[in-house]
């Protein structure tokens, strides 16, 4: 096995440690880190997401792989901003006003993070303004909101009126996603996509990101 | 607008009703009063609200949420209906209340408005004496099985259908429960949680779904039955047992106040295994309290095969030698697998390897699923590797809710006395398997307890002695809640109780 394979293997494992020191030791025989980072850790990611989405493995897999691959990111991190490594794209991912609840929304970044894309967690209770100031902020292509009480679901058409109000709304992709949310919610509130799940999220989003 | 006659079809009774072409089956039901089942109120999604059509060009099985009518047709329904529900009034409280020799004159009546279920029970003040009780789901269902659903549904629109719905459920449980009885009903008292209670009362429910979670009233509420229902009837003073806050409410003070948690020296905690799954922990000193909403995973809600605690539900289970034994409730032909089942078989997969520590189903079963059995219509009652992810996130929950009230509380285990179980999941449920699953904490198996419907035994206490209720208020007044959703702690101990051990 080369090691970019074995990266991607001990990453699923979920294997921290392992993760780091082999990533050390890829960049000290001069591999190079985009390749690192996009066959071995990010390789390895989707592969779990994929499962995740299959029920194969469980939320717990999933955030101890993100763990792995965010060790390994972080000690390429230098050497990405070097070789001048682009992420796919930028997100800003949140939980709507009026909303706790993050375990779903932490999985979709671990996933969007996994697709390539440069996160902003804006965390739980966000304000419709604060979803359009950040992602003004940083030039975001997607948007991300969750929810996981039906009663805070018109939080989501709130945002989605305010940035059609501000004259923003073609700037982003709106996606929206949590346990009540249905497809046929996101038509209605006028989101661009709904996915069932944190897996499907990044797959949409990269797809969406290249079109655009 | 294109109208249709629609013969809506139950077990005992046919009656034919209007609907129009732009209304879904779920809603021209609704719209005549006939409450079927809508888990996921009509979002499609939990697949309960079934109908078969009859004739015509939609023949065969569909969902009421998402199909209109075309045509004149006739529909079979199963409505939510209360023979075949078994509902849980008993309840062991360590209390003991009306002591007095009856007079034979002081009747009153003690109700539990739960989620799902209601119970009334006709009651003789003086000795506590219980001499008629009346049970039925609630039809608020056809709304949505859990509360935030409840509480959508009255933001949008709804809530005076259904304030009138438990009105009405109260007036029929007073007038069977009076029917023979010569003496007029001297009062009333309910315990019901805090939103039961905002329908009920006809709060808006505004503040109540979305943080900071606000409740119009905790307080007691003195109220006249007629004025209370808006019926014309029989009236008698109403008194509804305070909460605590949004998630916990006056049916758990009541199963405070039963449990005499006023007079206790040592830890007791009370967990109620319904729908909203509360947990109180403490003493006459100080008390904690917190909702865990482990979703309707132990009510047979999004569980493929999952069903209510109706007759013909799989409620054990063993699997010795490869070969599955399972009982169902009243001994009925199967129709599916209710909270205590889904309990049961868990375990006994786990116990054989067919599930491993994580949750991963064997190879065999990974795809179609484990089969139990066909129901008397062919179809195949399974146990799906998607089910076990429900009970992961359902029983992590749960665990996780007590292991940080215990934590928050901060009492060593010695310390804890009692750990007492109520509502009908948990008056079934197997501990032992509860524990093999990790549902509840091993090494507290040996103080766990069944308490019943510790909610309808409290408000016996209020309704037959008057300190009852100042003990409710003073409990009430000294809870204080922890949220659980934004602490990392419990997030963290939410992922670690996935697994099985």
């Amino acid at each position: 096995m080369t090691i970019i394979q074995e990266i991607s293997e001990l990453l699923q494992k979920g294997r921290a440690k392992n993760v780091k020191a082999l990533v050390q030791q890829a960049l000290d025989e001069e591999m190079d880190p985009i390749e690192v980072l996009n066959e071995g850790l990010l390789s390895g990611m989707m592969i779990v997401g994929e499962k995740f989405k299959n029920n194969e493995v469980f939320v717990p897999e999933v955030l101890v792989a993100a763990r792995a691959m965010n060790a390994g990111i972080t000690i390429l991190e230098p050497k990405l901003v070097e070789a001048g490594n682009k992420p796919i794209g930028k997100a800003v991912i949140g939980t709507v006003e009026g909303d706790l609840h993050d375990i779903g929304k932490n999985l979709v970044i671990m996933m969007f993070k996994g697709a390539g894309f440069e996160v902003h967690d804006i965390g739980t209770d966000v304000a419709p303004q604060t979803f359009i100031d950040k992602a003004e902020e940083i030039g975001a292509d997607v948007v991300g909101m969750s929810a996981l009480l039906t009663t805070t679901m018109p939080k989501m058409e709130e945002t989605i009126n305010l940035m059609k109000e501000k004259g923003v709304r073609d700037k982003y992709i709106v996606m929206i996603g949590g346990a009540p949310v249905t497809e046929g919610f996101a038509e209605q509130v006028g989101a661009d996509f709904y996915t069932p799940d944190a897996a499907s999220a990044a797959e949409v989003a990269k797809k969406a990101v290249v079109v655009k | 607008m294109q109208k249709y006659k629609i013969k809506v079809i139950e077990k005992n009774k046919e009656q034919e009703v209007t609907g129009k072409a732009d209304q879904n089956f779920l809603e021209i039901l609704r719209n005549h009063d006939i409450a079927i089942n809508a888990l996921c109120n009509g979002q499609g999604k939990c697949g309960k609200c079934k109908i078969e059509i009859l004739d015509g060009v939609q023949k065969g099985e569909c969902l009421a949420c998402k199909t209109y009518p075309v045509e004149d047709c006739r529909i079979k329904i199963q409505t939510l209906s209360r023979e075949t529900f078994h509902i849980l009034s008993t309840g062991t409280a360590a209390k003991q209340h009306g002591d007095k020799v009856s007079a034979g004159s002081n009747l009153g009546i003690a109700a539990d408005i739960g989620t799902t279920t209601l119970v009334m029970q006709l009651v003789d003040i003086d000795n506590g004496a219980v001499m008629k009780t009346y049970t039925a789901l609630n039809e608020q269902g056809s709304y949505g099985a859990d509360v935030i659903s409840r509480i959508e549904a009255a933001n949008n629109g709804a809530a005076e259908i259904l304030k009138k719905s438990i009105s009405r459920q109260l007036e029929e449980g007073v007038k069977e429960l009076s029917k023979s009885k010569k003496a007029p009903i001297k009062r009333m008292v309910i315990a019901a949680n805090m939103t039961m209670v905002h329908l009920l009362m006809g709060y808006s429910c505004e503040k109540l779904g979305v943080y900071p979670f606000t409740p119009v009233n905790t307080e007691t509420i003195e109220i006249d039955f007629a004025a209370l229902t808006g019926t014309a009837g029989e009236s008698f003073p109403v008194i509804i047992i305070p909460g605590i806050c949004a998630y916990v409410g006056g049916d758990i003070v009541a199963g405070l106040v039963a449990l005499d948690f006023i007079k206790c020296e040592g830890v007791h905690i009370l967990i109620d295994l319904g729908t909203n799954g509360e947990m109180a922990i403490g003493n006459k000193k100080k008390i904690l309290v917190t909702s865990t909403a482990a979703g309707p995973a132990f009510e047979g809600g999004n569980i493929s095969s999952g069903i209510g605690s109706v007759a013909g539900a799989l409620n054990k289970a063993t699997l010795t030698e490869g070969k599955i034994k399972y009982e169902t409730i009243m001994g009925a032909p199967l129709v599916g697998i209710c909270g205590s089942g889904v309990v049961e078989l868990t375990h006994e997969l786990l116990k054989s390897g067919l599930v491993d520590e994580t949750g991963l189903m064997d190879e065999a079963y990974f795809d179609e699923g484990y089969s139990l059995d066909k129901t008397v219509t062919g179809s195949m009652v399974k146990f799906t590797q998607k089910d076990v992810r429900e009970i992961q996130l359902a029983k992590s929950a749960i665990r996780a809710g007590l292991e940080m009230l215990i934590l928050r509380y901060g009492v060593a285990y010695e310390e804890i006395e009692k750990i007492y179980i109520a509502g009908g999941f948990g008056y079934y449920l197997n501990i032992k398997k509860a524990v093999g699953i990790g549902l509840l904490p091993g090494q507290y198996a040996c103080k766990i307890e069944a308490a019943g419907n510790s909610a309808l035994a409290g408000a016996k206490c209020v309704l037959t002695d008057e300190a009852a209720l100042k003990e409710g208020e003073q409990l009430a007044a000294k809870a204080e809640e922890i949220q659980l959703a934004a602490d990392k702690e419990f997030n963290e101990l939410y992922m670690k109780n996935m697994y099985f051990e």
